[in-house]
């Protein structure tokens, strides 16, 4: 989250282009990264990643951050218009879960093919809760598609969703924690060796 | 707390977080989020993890994407760029550096044309004084024009006045004119008044002196007013302002018409 959010959503929202700059340098890649991991296409990646980021400039107005983060919102606006663009195109249905060639070669994605897989991130995850959240999260279905895909009870989805989602919370927290652990003993250490 | 734990489970609330839920849903778990605290724990929570995942899996744009992005954001609102290059709040260098030099150009333009206007308000009211002075100048020299005239006119008396009969030094000329009932003084010599005095000139018609004005010495002609068939002209000093019958024992100076 930017540094006085609010203030540069208000600007944008007062049409200021350097704020949209802002938020666009802030939030892009992540948007970028889901819609390349829900469409696997590049070209076509950039395409919803305008749409996306025009929508927000014509809506910021609608935003309320009483309600949700900007990059929930953003991540809403991205879902469903990946679903729509999906959609029109009649791929929705047919889209495969492995990443093309032409997209695993692309050294303009960051990191490589294998960091941007969700197993990559959460192999702490049983895979049951990785397939349902890749679904979900990154692919765009609805739970009722999920449900359909994956062949198990509405229920038993919305469950694992909802379960995956905290794991991948505390897993984040512990990582950041260990982050600090990890500079703490660095820290310690230089002062032992020095001291 | 079995409300809570139901509306955890039900699965609501991720389908919320994707934005999945109809409006009369989202409508009911923003309720659910706002009265119950630990729902909006979650929430937080989800929404932590689901931003978390997207920095995880981030990716740098490229960046013709965001040229693109703001050019179709000027071609489909041109007055957001109008108002972007002129706002205020974050100027550039270059328009911080116009902004200055138009202030400058434009208090310079008001000093100029506050400091001509101000010359040239200057300018106007010495040349109404100018004109004024002219006017008065042409008035003094059309009457002094008309007082010559009237001086060198054949009809004009030319009457001597003089102390002599009351013991003062007093010389002065009446000229007198009928014909334009018109009268000057030249003073010569008379004797020298009190802070309070004035001279008073009377004409004598029938036995009664008439009083035609009063006056302080000067070098000027002095106009009095015209009588016809004036006997005498007679010269008193009088109280500031004249009186109404002379005051004989102060008569300085007399010229008979006969």
């Amino acid at each position: 989250m930017l540094h006085n959010e609010s203030d540069i959503i208000q600007k944008v929202i007062a049409r200021d282009e350097k704020s949209f700059e802002l938020l666009y340098d802030e939030y892009a890649p992540r948007v970028y990264g889901l819609v390349l991991r829900m469409t696997q296409r590049k070209e076509l990646s950039e395409e919803i990643v305008q749409e996306v980021f025009l929508k927000l400039w014509n809506n910021i107005d609608k935003y309320d951050a009483q309600k949700s983060k900007l990059f929930t919102w953003l991540y809403q606006i991205t879902r469903n218009t990946t679903l729509n663009r999906l959609a029109a195109k009649g791929e929705k249905k047919n889209r495969r879960v492995d990443y093309t060639d032409e997209f695993k070669n692309d050294p303009s994605v960051k990191g490589n093919f294998e960091a941007m897989d969700i197993r990559g991130v959460v192999n702490k995850l049983d895979q049951k809760y990785v397939d349902v959240l890749d679904l979900v999260y990154f692919k765009a279905y609805t739970f009722q598609e999920a449900s359909d895909t994956l062949n198990v009870p509405l229920g038993t989805v919305k469950t694992r969703v909802r379960f995956a989602l905290s794991k991948l919370k505390k897993y984040y927290d512990f990582n950041s924690q260990t982050g600090l652990k990890s500079i703490a003993i660095i820290l310690i250490g230089m002062l032992y060796h020095y001291g | 707390m079995d409300k809570i734990k139901e509306i955890l489970e039900s699965g609501l609330l991720e389908c919320y977080l994707m934005g999945d839920c109809t409006e009369e849903e989202s409508l009911r778990m923003q309720q659910y989020i706002h009265i119950y605290p630990e729902i909006k724990i979650a929430y937080d929570e989800y929404q932590e993890a689901i931003n978390k995942m997207a920095e995880e899996n981030a990716s740098l744009p490229p960046a013709h994407l965001k040229s693109n992005l703001l050019k179709e954001i000027n071609s489909a609102n041109p007055r957001s760029s109008s108002e972007h290059s002129t706002n205020p709040q974050m100027p550039s260098g270059i328009n911080k550096l116009l902004l200055a030099l138009s202030v400058l150009g434009l208090l310079s333009a008001c000093w100029f044309f506050w400091n001509g206007k101000n010359k040239l308000d200057k300018l106007q009211e010495k040349y109404t004084i100018l004109q004024e002075n002219c006017n008065q100048s042409d008035k003094n020299y059309a009457a002094i024009k008309k007082e010559l005239e009237i001086i060198k006119a054949p009809d004009t008396r030319a009457l001597w006045l003089d102390g002599k009969a009351f013991n003062q030094n007093a010389q002065l000329v009446a000229y007198w004119n009928p014909q334009y009932e018109y009268a000057l003084l030249d003073l010569k010599t008379l004797p020298k008044l009190k802070k309070d005095q004035c001279y008073q000139i009377w004409a004598d018609k029938d036995g009664k002196m008439i009083s035609r004005g009063t006056f302080q010495l000067t070098d000027d002609f002095v106009k009095i007013e015209y009588l016809d068939n004036a006997e005498s002209l007679n010269v008193t000093i009088e109280p500031i302002g004249g009186s109404h019958e002379p005051t004989i024992a102060n008569l300085v100076a007399q010229g008979l018409f006969t």
